[in-house]
């Protein structure tokens, strides 16, 4: 070990300590509001669904059109499949228990392959919107100009697809840094 | 949950003052680095039931710490420094002041922020190191290979010690 190891050592061993001391109660009490924490988020999250749910719910009560109430209805559908796609988070407890279990590389490789599977694929998300918003928004085709209907179109397609970009370039980001993992000076976890 | 709290005190204990130099190395942010270091032992305190004994309980705080840090670095990552590699540490300007006599106040400081620029992974290799575990313990935590551990703590080490030297001779 050179003078500098030793040094830098000290250095870091050295430095002036305060806020370390968490009492047994303050992490008890810390723990109870992460529990509350995230039952408030489920709450608040069902709750929005069930508000979208209900102002579907009622466009399709008032909508004279065939074609718009369907659309409602699917809506509605793309909503609760959604949901349930999103559904089966894993327990706050069990979690904790995975991180002392899971390798630090294995838990930083996993984080970024999250990210970047929701980035990957934003269709398995998008795509289960497009029929019910596309026969709202033309339900009334035929009341239209057809100039507005081509720019609803194409603006719909270009939000669609400018979603898309922007998630893939990150999705393309995130694998270059996991295949810098796989491959690279990284390798070599097990 | 008295035998969960009993091997919490024990590890608090034990390890508080290394997991308190841990969240200052990862968060700059006093407030956020104090609430990074109260979600580390709420993480750990949670975990304890889950502990079986099939690794020592250093590996297993270090793993469940640096696996919550590195979540929060991947949160703040939008606000946060880039993540560089040691070899391009060097063309980075350094952050602090230079001094003709630096004190350990700004040494300090210097240390953190190199390290804080680190790849997360190279991060917590750099901080088990400083924390004076070997190779093959770091490796475990990790789960690289002990030879990869022993490479990149060749590589930090030197780059450290360069910029630390440089710091002292004043020519950057």
């Amino acid at each position: 070990m050179t003078e500098h190891d030793v040094e830098i050592r000290r250095l870091w061993h050295d430095q002036p300590g305060g806020d370390s001391g968490i009492s047994i109660e303050a992490v008890r009490r810390k723990s109870r509001q992460l529990e509350h924490k995230v039952r408030l988020q489920n709450v608040f999250t069902a709750a929005l669904f069930g508000v979208v749910i209900a102002v579907e719910a009622w466009q399709i009560w008032r909508q004279p059109e065939l074609l718009e109430r369907v659309g409602d209805l699917l809506t509605i559908a793309a909503f609760i499949a959604a949901a349930w796609q999103f559904r089966g988070a894993v327990g706050v407890d069990a979690m904790a228990a995975g991180l002392g279990r899971t390798a630090s590389v294995d838990f930083y490789r996993s984080q970024l392959a999250r990210r970047r599977d929701l980035d990957s694929h934003p269709w398995r998300y998008l795509v289960l919107f497009v029929p019910g918003v596309t026969l709202s928004l033309f339900g009334r085709v035929v009341d239209r100009p057809l100039a507005d209907n081509v720019a609803i179109a194409m603006l719909g397609v270009a939000l669609f697809l400018g979603v898309a970009w922007v998630h893939r370039r990150s999705a393309r980001r995130l694998q270059h840094e996991i295949d810098s993992f796989e491959g690279g000076f990284y390798g070599d976890s097990t | 949950m008295r035998e969960q709290d009993s091997l919490y005190a024990q590890v608090a204990d034990e390890f508080g003052a290394a997991l308190e130099r841990l969240a200052r190395a990862y968060e700059r942010n006093a407030d956020e680095r104090q609430a990074l270091l109260q979600e580390i032992h709420v993480a750990l305190w949670r975990s304890l039931p889950g502990f079986k004994g099939r690794c020592s309980i250093r590996t297993w705080v270090y793993r469940v710490a640096h696996n919550i840090a590195t979540s929060h670095a991947v949160r703040s990552r939008a606000r946060a420094p880039i993540f560089v590699a040691p070899e391009n540490l060097e063309a980075i300007p350094d952050p602090v002041r230079h001094e003709p006599q630096l004190d350990r106040r700004l040494a300090l400081d210097k240390l953190h922020e190199l390290i804080r620029q680190l790849h997360p992974i190279d991060r917590q290799v750099m901080l088990l190191y400083l924390e004076d575990l070997e190779a093959a313990a770091i490796a475990e935590i990790t789960g690289l290979s002990a030879g990869n551990v022993s490479t990149k703590i060749h590589r930090l080490k030197q780059v450290l010690t360069r910029r630390f030297h440089q710091r002292k001779t004043g020519h950057d």
